[in-house]
């Protein structure tokens, strides 16, 4: 009977797949090559694009030879197709008397050598080809009589420009922005990294929409393995459409089911150029500014650009500050329930005669004062992202108003928990990147902590690094440089050691080049007193 | 293999450490204080001098066998039938002498912090978190060794630190009032905690370098003996004849702590580290208890058993006694012979029959 299932099931399968029902594009009857007969072309070009509204097909003579240029409306610059390729053909038409032409070959071979001045194009034979090139923004030209096509490079439409953006904001740094155009994030990162060894890997991915990614990692710095398995986990992957890079991250991720993103992504190039600097490859998707950086580790949580850029002792402080914010955010909530309802005896005898005192006549019991405070926080946090800017300030201040104010009036809560939620909250922005993840790990060890108390909570902080130690990213373990530990690189992780001790990149990604800075690049005041600059000689 | 990850030699210090300071930085000072009165300290160093032998000789027998443990190469060495029986014994022994710390972290916690809550909770509760670190592998339990033992380490100077102002230099003297007698018997209950060593006789062949397993027992067990020094002499100065009947003298000693009106009772805060490294312990010999089992079996994977072993553990740890003092009774007067045979002596046996018959080392 199972078996009688599964092949019902089998034949169920084979008929969604698109092959049957409609055919899918990139299909093997794509692969048509062009016809001799220009007039032919072009009606396959119109017949496959379906009349397009955008299609534009430019007829022309090209001395006695027909000749069409083909491209899409919005997606070239127009400007350089007129007076780029048009108009020196036409030109060409006008004097092709002078320059003896014999057969289409000959015609073919002058129009790309001297007539042609555009700097990126291609020769295509197959009707699949133009029709992608044009898809891009290219404009392809075909001449009748020729089985043959130049896709000439014209890509020009609208895009946004390079901005601050919102979501990493810095004091200290550079402020550029990656954008949605895949050409100008490349050049942002060409721009840092100024040298022959960035590697810049195209791919295509997407069944329908044919996006362009870029593998992007300094050759030599960047391990080879992980550069490998990268591409291997890129190549299985068959999907119709990738928007934006999650849709890659979704399938490259070793976690899928964890809480804890394995993929990092950053908006800011200089983030992104750092990373590859120590041995990372990022990944860059056209239409989309996050760019995904790999091996992604836990302590990428607790690095921001602005520690490397400001001065190490204040890089340092600030990184303390993150690490005490991850753990009130995750542990806080807890800590309190567990306190309150089953150990209190622990907390001095004022702090718990004025706990007491505020929870009187509070009708929960403190878990779910705090699961409820907790779940309404996030809602509030959750209306002020969405709604446009005004209206958000709107929502934070009558949530304020609201829980801060009147809840607490009307005796529905107590102040010691809303302020340990307000606490949690606030601690949970100072780390961006992974918020949503600790509000997990935050509702887990609440509920822990409320059935079992102290013992619960440190069950659940246990279980937790279990899971934490047993993930990896791209073969490296994902709490390293903690465990396993390796002090070497601790330089970069408790503290943010001055620059000039970092002599080498963190071991665990980085291991092919491991030299970063020279080994005795500690700034000193000169020691002669020649050397002394003006005025500061001794004055006598 | 069965394991196929491999954990380095820095890892399995902090293993050593995590598990044999766990438990018997709680228990000891009481059981020693009984024998050896105001010397109690100076017990800990024999015992520290035993368990480094002990721990040389586990070694050494490892080394001869770098790739395998002792469930596969004791039949090389008595053959095969005895082999078995071997392998049995420390099958069984790893699960029985789980039972007795699960109870033991158990009670702990329930006896001082939260009495109204069956035991059974903590059993359970804390098996399920090592059953957890197990099937995430061996090399997920070395990176756990490796966060959580430097806590443990650090919480033990922070109570050292802030209870040495009470320290009564009085209470130490006089010094070897009734000769080196009662000393050396003082160092015969932590004997047992000190040649826990045994549970590299399942770790060595996963070693980074199993060669360097002599120098990491050996590093370990001093450290141990150092940290059991400080906290013996500590427990001694601040606690005096009362050591001997409590049950958790190190706890008190955390209760003692008092500076400036405004850091008092730490005392959870220490007892959420000790659940912490109590977690590795008992992970560390549930690990081997596992991994004895399925190699006896032959199996080929071992995290089928790590349910059913893991039940074993819980049933038997909360049925086994009915309190914490039965338990003690039991750990310090009736089970030491045997579970001192099976630590040092067959380990031993083997490595001299190991040595007379040529095996191990000379296939190399």
């Amino acid at each position: 009977m199972l078996r009688n299932f599964k092949y019902k099931f089998r034949t169920w399968k084979k008929n969604l797949t698109p092959n049957n029902t409609a055919p899918k594009a990139g299909d093997e009857s794509d692969k048509q090559v062009l016809s001799k007969n220009l007039s032919v072309n072009l009606d396959l070009v119109r017949k496959k694009l379906g009349n397009s509204m955008d299609l534009i097909i430019r007829e022309f003579n090209l001395g006695n030879t027909r000749a069409a240029l083909v491209c899409l409306d919005g997606l070239v610059d127009k400007e350089i197709a007129d007076t780029h390729i048009l108009q020196p053909m036409l030109i060409h038409a006008r004097m092709a008397e002078p320059t003896p032409v014999k057969g289409k070959n000959e015609l073919w071979k002058f129009i790309k050598d001297n007539n042609l001045s555009a700097i990126d194009y291609k020769e295509v034979y197959t009707l699949d080809e133009v029709l992608n090139k044009i898809i891009s923004g290219f404009t392809a030209l075909l001449i009748d009589g020729l089985a043959a096509a130049l896709v000439i490079n014209t890509v020009g439409f609208e895009a946004r420009d390079v901005k601050e953006p919102e979501t990493e904001a810095v004091v200290r740094g550079p402020r550029e922005g990656f954008t949605e155009r895949l050409q100008v994030n490349t050049a942002l990162l060409r721009r840092k990294i100024k040298s022959p060894d960035l590697r810049l890997e195209r791919m295509t991915l997407g069944r329908v929409t044919k996006t362009d990614i870029c593998i992007a990692y300094v050759q030599g710095i960047a391990n080879d393995k992980i550069v490998d398995e990268l591409k291997k986990r890129l190549q299985r992957i068959e999907i119709d459409a990738v928007l934006e890079s999650g849709y890659i991250e979704a399938f490259i991720e070793d976690a899928p089911f964890s809480m804890f993103a394995t993929v990092g992504n950053t908006e800011k190039p200089d983030i992104a150029a750092a990373k590859m600097l120590e041995g990372r490859v990022a990944v860059l998707v056209d239409g989309s500014p996050m760019t995904l950086t790999i091996p992604y580790l836990f302590i990428e949580t607790i690095q921001v650009s602005e520690d490397y850029y400001s001065r190490w002792l204040s890089g340092t402080m600030m990184r303390w500050f993150r690490i005490l914010s991850i753990t009130l955010t995750t542990q806080l909530p807890a800590l309190y329930v567990a306190t309150v309802s089953f150990n209190a005896e622990v907390l001095p005898t004022i702090l718990l005669i004025t706990i007491a005192a505020s929870r009187e006549g509070v009708p929960l019991p403190a878990a779910v004062e705090m699961l409820f405070l907790g779940i309404i926080f996030e809602i509030l946090r959750e209306a002020g992202i969405r709604q446009p800017r005004p209206v958000g300030q709107a929502v934070s201040i009558i949530g304020a108003l609201v829980i801060g104010e009147a809840a607490i009036n009307a005796g529905l809560v107590s102040a010691p928990a809303v302020m340990v939620t307000v606490l949690t909250g606030i601690a949970s922005f100072t780390i961006p990147a992974q918020s949503i993840t600790y509000i997990f790990i935050r509702l887990l060890l609440l509920a822990l902590a409320a059935t079992t108390g102290f013992f619960g909570l440190i069950l659940g902080i246990i279980i937790v690094l279990i899971h934490m130690a047993s993930l990896r990213s791209f073969g490296v373990p994902y709490l390293s440089p903690l465990a396993p530990a390796n002090f070497g690189d601790w330089k970069d992780f408790l503290f943010r050691a001055p620059l000039w001790t970092m002599f080498s990149r963190p071991s665990v990604i980085g291991w092919q080049n491991r030299k970063r800075t020279g080994a005795f690049g500690m700034p000193r005041p000169p020691k002669d007193e020649e050397k002394k600059p003006a005025g500061e000689g001794e004055r006598e | 293999m069965l394991e196929d990850g491999k954990i380095s030699n820095k890892q399995a210090v902090f293993l050593i450490i995590n598990t044999i300071l766990a438990t018997s930085i709680i228990f000891l000072p009481s059981a020693i204080y009984k024998e050896a009165r105001q010397d109690a300290w100076i017990s800990i160093i024999p015992v520290t001098a035993f368990g480094v032998v002990a721990g040389l000789i586990i070694a050494s027998l490892g080394i001869r066998f770098p790739r395998r443990t002792i469930i596969q190469y004791s039949g090389d060495i008595v053959g095969k039938p005895l082999g078995k029986v071997i392998g049995l014994i420390y099958t069984l022994f790893f699960i029985y002498i789980n039972t007795f710390i699960i109870r033991e972290i158990a009670d702990m916690f329930n006896t001082n912090f939260m009495p109204e809550t069956p035991i059974s909770v903590f059993s359970i509760g804390i098996v399920f978190a090592a059953a957890y670190a197990i099937r995430s592998g061996l090399e997920v339990l070395a990176r756990m060794g490796e966060i959580i033992s430097p806590f443990v380490l650090v919480m033990l100077l922070l109570i050292v630190a802030l209870i040495y102002p009470e320290i009564d230099t009085k209470l130490f003297f006089p010094v070897l009032e009734k000769g080196f007698i009662p000393v050396l018997k003082g160092a015969y209950p932590p004997a047992l905690f000190f040649s826990e060593t045994i549970i590299m006789v399942m770790l060595i062949p996963y070693l980074n370098k199993p060669s360097g397993a002599k120098a990491s027992i050996a590093k370990a067990i001093l450290i141990i003996g150092l940290f059991q020094l400080m906290i013996m002499a500590t427990v001694t100065g601040v606690l005096g004849g009362l050591t001997a009947d409590m049950n958790f003298p190190t706890l008190m000693l955390a209760r003692y702590i008092s500076l400036a009106d405004l850091i008092e009772r730490v005392e959870p805060l220490i007892m959420l580290t000790w659940i912490a490294g109590g977690f590795i312990k008992i992970s560390v010999f549930y690990y081997c208890a596992v991994l004895a089992a399925a190699q006896w079996l032959n199996l080929r994977e071992y995290k089928a058993l790590v349910l059913p072993i893991g039940v074993l553990l819980t049933t038997l740890s909360i049925i086994l006694w009915e309190n914490i003092a039965q338990l003690s009774e039991q750990i310090f007067k009736r089970v030491p012979p045997y579970f001192l045979t099976i630590e040092v002596g067959i380990p031993l046996i083997l490595l001299v029959l190991a040595i007379l018959r040529g095996k191990g080392a000379a296939q190399r």
